[in-house]
């Protein structure tokens, strides 16, 4: 590209008055980036923009790894004397079209290794004085200039990539380039060995970097979850200590200690996470799903992504059936839910009689007997939460019994008051069974739709039931977030 | 299997057990065995009386050999934790709480019954 050239040329020129300035070594780092800049790349050069700047983005901490390997490949490769940048951009995407003053290699390069490291003497100055270090490059630059090799093609015509013999040397030099021991042994290539080193040790250094801010992330997110899990038991240690503290207390009402507030058992953390990731998931399968309706796919191709759903939501179901186990007080909460659908919430979970009623309108046209199927599901529905419901309430009684009866009151008859707390728990722990019912209610009937309907009906009924929850979550949004007026 | 397990004496106690229950399953359309402190045995009742069924039930903490009776149960059950409440439909084992909800979700349950004569129309 012939403004490139120009360019490039200007950037030469530019960069040999540079190199005449004190600060050499700087210089040579800002070549760097210019050349980069200019250079067509697609992956490398919008990070490599910054390059003397490794640690840029914490994020891409392994990318910047990477690309911190490419530069190098790119380095060792380079032909040092073949730096004219106008052949170099129509190279390979490794290989930007910068000028390779200081190529990677170490000091101790064989000499033999490659033909064109010959050209490279006159750029060879040991570790003096800066000012002749300073016009070695613009000499370098001349010289590749004129004393440009055969391999390479002259002018703007597209090259290969750089000859064999430079492969060859990225080879050698990709095989050390790791190294940052680089000698104060002059090696016939290297025109800097100062350069080389600090090059080398910059990039260690920011290699250290990125690793150590990607251990300080994981220190800080493992801290967080410790601290919030000790804060819970502090809180639990504590509601535990009133409620031991004072046997009669429970009576009195003016303990007002929500002994339940804030109490998070670790598996109700893990839950919540958990149902979160699997929120992400549903949100995703239900775009694809919408997707593949639209595109009106054959039904065998369409029922593949109803049974992912339908699989998926079995997946929740197991979530909910294991902290069943431990925590059923934190399902029965909802607090793993938002506020509005927490507050239409049945046993720990949505109530299947009014799924019906949300996918109803969605699955027209019915043949008769589906008509009968969803109607005798209706019914049946209802007729099992009613049951529950009244298996909870009696449950309810049942317990409070226990709890109001005279063995509790003072002055507290110790061993009756230990076995009036044993069967009030375990009246308690058949609130899991009562749970364990209602989400198997839950699974019946979702299954039992899928069922009756065709596999069109099935997805749109899907579709429905999503957005029905998503707008129900939205709305929990925009209430918490209302503007109050004080 | 439990009763192998168990000594003999216990062994014919599950087997009598189990003969009795066959015997008080037949005698009556819709038979639960429940225990008259558990809540979802109160919850399955509901479910029954909801449905129209009127079902004969027996209170196993209510009868001496109610003990025996549940292990023979728990044995029918193939080992379950909480066993009862057990429905027996027209003789034949329905099973537990979720047996039960899961015949009348996918809709086998209103044909049993009406087989058996607990439902009618």
């Amino acid at each position: 590209m012939a403004s490139n050239s120009m360019n490039m040329q200007q950037l030469q020129q530019q960069q040999q008055q540079q190199q005449q300035s004190q600060d050499h070594h700087h210089n040579q780092y800002q070549q760097m980036s210019y050349g980069m800049m200019m250079q067509p790349v697609i992956s490398s050069s919008t990070i490599i923009n910054h390059a003397p700047n490794f640690v840029k983005d914490g994020a891409g901490a392994y990318d910047l790894g990477e690309l911190d390997q490419a530069l190098f490949l790119y380095l060792d490769s380079q032909d040092p004397s073949s730096s004219t940048v106008q052949d170099q951009r129509h190279n390979s995407g490794m290989r930007p079209p910068t000028l390779n003053i200081f190529p990677s290699q170490p000091m101790h390069v064989d000499p033999s290794a490659s033909k064109l490291q010959g050209s490279n003497m006159g750029l060879v100055s040991p570790a003096t004085s800066g000012s002749k270090r300073s016009s070695e490059p613009s000499m370098e630059l001349s010289n590749t200039k004129t004393e440009h090799p055969p391999p390479r093609p002259p002018t703007s015509a597209v090259g290969p990539p750089p000859p064999k013999a430079v492969k060859r040397e990225g080879n050698n030099g990709a095989g050390r380039r790791g190294l940052t021991s680089s000698s104060e042994h002059d090696g016939p290539k290297t025109p800097d060995p100062k350069t080389l080193r600090r090059l080398a040790q910059n990039r260690e250094a920011a290699r250290k970097s990125r690793l150590r801010k990607k251990a300080y992330v994981q220190q800080l997110e493992s801290s967080r979850m410790k601290l919030t899990q000790l804060e819970q038991d502090l809180q639990r240690a504590r509601a535990q200590g009133a409620f031991m503290g004072g046997g009669g207390a429970l009576l009195g009402a003016e303990q007002g200690l929500p002994l339940g507030m804030g109490n998070l058992s670790s598996d109700a953390v893990v839950f919540d996470m958990d149902y979160g990731r699997w929120l992400e998931e549903h949100h995703r399968l239900m775009c694809e799903l919408r997707a593949a309706v639209q595109e009106h796919l054959p039904d065998n191709e369409l029922q593949l992504y109803v049974d992912h759903c339908l699989a998926h939501f079995d997946e929740v179901m197991n979530l909910k059936s294991m902290l069943a186990k431990t925590d059923v007080f934190h399902l029965v909460s909802g607090n793993w839910k938002t506020p509005a659908e927490r507050c239409f919430m049945w046993m720990g979970g949505f109530r299947p009689s009014e799924l019906i009623k949300i996918i109803v309108n969605q699955i027209e046209p019915l043949t008769e007997q589906q008509l009968m199927g969803i109607c005798g599901l209706q019914q049946s529905t209802q007729e099992a939460e009613e049951a529950l419901s009244q298996g909870l309430d009696a449950l309810n009684q049942s317990l409070s019994d226990v709890i109001v009866s005279d063995s509790l009151s003072s002055p507290p008859n110790m061993a009756n008051y230990m076995g009036q707390m044993a069967m009030a728990m375990s009246k308690l722990s058949t609130l899991e069974g009562f749970v364990r019912q209602a989400d198997s209610l839950r699974h019946q009937t979702i299954h039992r739709l899928h069922q009756l309907l065709t596999v069109r009906q099935a997805a749109r009924c899907l579709l429905a039931i999503a957005e029905y929850f998503h707008r129900l979550r939205a709305l929990s949004s925009l209430w918490v977030a209302r503007p109050r007026q004080d | 299997m439990q009763y192998q397990r168990e000594s003999w004496s216990s062994y014919v106690g599950t087997y009598e057990s189990l003969e009795r229950i066959e015997r008080l399953a037949s005698e009556n359309a819709v038979v639960i065995f429940s225990v008259s402190s558990c809540c979802m045995c109160h919850a399955i009742k509901r479910l029954f009386c909801g449905m129209g069924v009127n079902p004969t039930v027996y209170e196993l903490d209510e009868d001496p050999r109610g003990k025996d009776m549940e292990m023979a149960l728990t044995t029918l059950l193939g080992g379950r934790s909480a066993t009862v409440p057990v429905v027996f439909v027209g003789g034949k084992l329905v099973g537990a709480m979720d047996r039960v909800m899961a015949s009348h979700i996918s809709g086998n349950l209103v044909p049993l019954l009406k087989q058996a004569g607990a439902l009618w129309l």
